[in-house]
């Protein structure tokens, strides 16, 4: 008993120097308007402006089926172009409502198989359902139908191509409908889901924040590249590879991530609350604010300023796109541990160790 | 009296049988409720059936799992095997079933690797060798001879042990600058909370994680002396329930804390546990008879406790065989009851690399593995070296087509470079790629191939 009366004070006393040695640096902070942020001014609004062009995708191919033209087919051209920069704005909330319709397979899986694409144009009676047409419709299914040399006289010649184009965006139509139709659901379960549970709103938007820029990373640079195979390059795994654009939707990517770490609005203009400031709020973490955030403005000034195509890229100048994927890389260090770990986000549904 | 009499004496002391009945009951309802929740979580699928890759401890590679949806039978055995415990029915068969079927589940992959399932794996493998079939069982009813009222102390004593092997060990892991001085990783996990209505802004405030953090240390230092004290027992009994409830409200860490609120009643005399006791034997209409329990002094039964007592307390010590940061390097981390101690995550990439031209494969982790075992492998020295010996092997001798071209592998080095970020420290460089990890031995001697924490 004597000793338990001597450590009791004793614990007390190296408590209290413990305790003043640190400061509380915690700022009161609420995850609440994160969510609210990401919902009302990015998310809900980007896939209304995702519907919005396809829309516009599906007014202009109809438009075209009227009267098959160079100048109308590259009206849907454009209009093609616009639907998938819309697509990379959304593809990483890839939870809730998007995930019910698997919109960023169905939309955004390349390289296309243009194998499956030409047998199912020749026999018809395809459901663009099934899995084995997963490669065989969506956008990049597009950008080979679209962007073919012969594109043109192939549709003026080619009934069922038509139709397999008209089959493809009506696809797309639909599933995008239906997203816009569950967020008006969703919002709220997304909006009050900032508890640290695998299954919480917030950790799915964490999580798949960290997920996509990953496959941003790997699917659009690392495999063309030559990053898995070898060193030796592999273009056909360059996406949207015949219309070129691959840089673009690169730069969209990168753009879309960075507005959900600063929590930016569609339009890129007003900074709300987002990652942030959540990272600023946190005792000792506002250094690595500051190192993710310049490293997503880096990584979406660098591309801008390429002058040529990824595949060109790959010719001309393979370091340059080596160098690029390194950086995205250790960017993705950054957020995968550091972040991941000071918002306590839990990556797994099993039990933890207890005490 | 010698040490070694008054040792005999105290493991032979005649005791009531009563406190080993009420935790037979208690423990095999436990686990028969965390195996049904394992069961209707999906759990069998998502962690034994999907993943191609296992990561099997050293020396257990050759226990595999069973081939597809045979992988439910050790989790129906275990069922069957629990509902035995709990009904005292074929007991010694019904113990050894449970012991096996779940040693083997978690011998399977360390991913799941969990203190609490190694303390059931212990508790039902002394299970086997206690009598806590002799009274209110099925076997009892069958065999009128087995029955018994006394029994010696050593059974109790034995469980009460292993519980204050888990807490005392539990403590002594949390005497550590991180957890006494910086209040990590608590303060980095309660501060998630701060949303929360009310007690949010207190629970992110970095004086309680301090609280937290000493308070929950002192108490797993303390309290299995105060549970075996009958004075302070009830008190103590309410601060098990209050803190583990609080755990169990705060993190994410499943059956854990009921193990620990029900196991921790063996503490309690028999006087408490007939309370309820006869509830449940006026229901059924049992009478216990009197039956004077015959027990000797046995030298057999004296070595093997022993014998189990010392190895239970060195085994969380053998890290002290291995230089460098314990948390950094988790050598002898396992098996030691350190729970909640640590903040750690990783980010690891692999490369298979041809030797002759120096280009790589990066591979992408989640062909092989599930985003748990993905979690746990990224940060733990020994997974890291076992998936990449996984990798080499899948590449040796092989030749790969990429469109045109065609390259052969014969023996293909294999690299990881990997980061860590370790109770809030910015994250550091764990493994570099100037290691071969195929030319490192996957065995219990230091890993020199892990880059030493700074500060």
């Amino acid at each position: 008993m004597k000793l338990i009366k001597w450590t009791i004070p004793l614990c007390a006393v190296l408590l209290i120097t413990a305790c003043k040695k640190k400061k509380d640096e915690n700022i009161a902070f609420d995850k609440g308007p994160i969510m609210v942020n990401m919902a009302d001014n990015y998310i809900i609004p980007g896939y209304a402006d995702l519907k919005t062009k396809v829309t516009a995708l599906e007014t202009a191919w109809n438009d075209f089926l009227g009267d098959k033209t160079q100048a109308k087919l590259d009206v849907a051209k454009q209009a093609w172009i616009n639907s998938n920069i819309a697509f990379q704005h959304v593809k990483a909330f890839d939870f809730g409502p998007a995930m019910t319709a698997n919109i960023a397979f169905t939309f955004g899986t390349f390289p296309c198989d243009t194998t499956q694409i030409n047998s199912n144009i020749q026999t018809g009676g395809y459901d663009l359902n099934a899995s084995q047409n997963l490669d065989a419709s969506g956008l990049d299914a597009l950008d080979f139908l679209f962007y073919r040399p012969d594109a043109l006289t192939r549709f003026q010649t080619t009934a069922s191509a038509c139709t397999y184009v008209s089959d493809i965006v009506s696809k797309m139509k639909s599933e995008i409908t239906a997203v816009v139709n569950g967020w008006g659901a969703y919002r709220s379960t997304f909006v009050n889901g900032t508890s640290n549970e695998s299954t919480s709103p917030f950790a799915l938007l964490v999580n798949n924040f960290c997920k996509d820029f990953e496959l941003c990373k790997t699917t659009k640079i690392g495999f063309p590249i030559g990053n898995h195979t070898l060193g030796i390059q592999q273009p056909n795994y360059l996406e949207a590879r015949r219309s070129g654009i691959g840089r673009i939707l690169l730069i969209e990517n990168i753009k879309a991530s960075r507005a959900i770490f600063y929590g930016l609005d569609l339009s890129g203009n007003t900074n709300g609350i987002g990652f942030d400031d959540y990272l600023n709020a946190l005792e000792d973490k506002a250094s690595l604010s500051t190192t993710i955030a310049a490293r997503f403005d880096y990584m979406y000034l660098t591309p801008q300023s390429w002058t040529e195509t990824l595949e060109e890229l790959m010719t001309s100048s393979p370091g340059t796109l080596e160098n690029f994927y390194a950086y995205q890389q250790s960017s993705v260090i950054n957020m995968k541990t550091d972040m991941a770990s000071a918002f306590g986000v839990l990556i797994t549904y099993q039990d933890t160790d207890g005490d | 009296m010698g040490i070694k009499e008054r040792w005999a004496g105290f493991l032979f002391r005649e005791v009531s049988i009563t406190p080993l009945i009420a935790f037979r009951i208690v423990i095999g309802s436990l686990f028969l409720f965390s195996t049904l929740r394992f069961l209707s979580n999906g759990w069998v699928k998502q962690l034994y059936i999907d993943p191609p890759f296992h990561f099997s401890y050293l020396g257990f590679d050759w226990v595999k799992p069973l081939p597809g949806y045979w992988m439910y039978l050790p989790f129906i055995v275990m069922v069957i095997a629990s509902l035995g415990i709990i009904l005292g029915a074929f007991y010694r068969i019904s113990t050894s079933l449970f012991f096996l079927a779940f040693t083997y589940v978690e011998l399977l992959d360390k991913s799941y690797y969990l203190n609490h399932y190694y303390f059931v794996s212990l508790v039902s493998f002394i299970l086997i060798w206690l009598p806590a079939q002799a009274q209110f069982s099925l076997d009892a009813k069958r065999h009128p001879s087995i029955r018994r009222n006394t029994i010696p102390n050593w059974p109790v004593f034995l469980l009460q042990f292993q519980l204050g092997i888990v807490y005392c060990f539990a403590g002594i892991a949390k005497v550590n600058s991180d957890w006494l001085l910086e209040a990590q990783p608590l303060r980095m996990w309660l501060q998630a909370f701060r949303d929360l209505p009310l007690v949010g802004d207190l629970l992110a405030s970095s004086w309680v994680a301090f609280v937290f953090s000493w308070f929950s240390c002192f108490y797993d230092l303390t309290i299995p002396f105060f549970l075996s004290n009958s004075k302070t027992r009830n008190l103590a009994y309410v601060f098990v329930v209050v803190f583990h409830i609080l755990t169990w409200l705060l993190f994410p860490i499943g059956v854990f804390p009921w193990v620990m609120i029900f196991s921790t009643l063996i503490f309690f005399p028999a006087s408490f546990h007939n309370k309820w006791l006869n509830v449940l034997k006026k229901w059924v209409r049992w009478t216990d008879n009197t039956q004077p329990g015959r027990h000797s002094t046995s030298r057999i039964v004296i070595g093997c406790i022993s014998f189990f007592l010392i190895i239970q307390i060195l085994i969380p010590f053998r890290y002290l065989l291995y230089p460098d940061n314990l948390f950094w390097h988790e050598e002898g981390f396992r098996f030691s009851w350190r729970v909640m101690l640590m903040e750690k995550k990783g980010y690891a990439t692999f490369y298979v690399e041809d030797r002759i031209s120096r280009k790589s494969i990066e591979i992408t982790n989640s062909d092989y593995l599930s985003p748990q075992q993905i979690d746990q492998m990224s940060r733990q020295p020994d997974m890291i070296l076992q998936f990449a010996h996984f990798l080499g092997k899948k590449y040796r001798d092989t030749t790969l087509h990429f469109g045109s071209k065609s390259v052969h592998l014969s023996r293909p080095r294999v690299t990881a470079d990997v980061y860590v970020t370790l109770n809030g420290r910015p994250n550091q460089h764990f493994v570099s790629r100037e290691t071969d990890l195929m030319q490192e031995e996957y065995n219990l001697k230091h890993r020199k191939w892990i880059l030493p924490l700074e500060n």
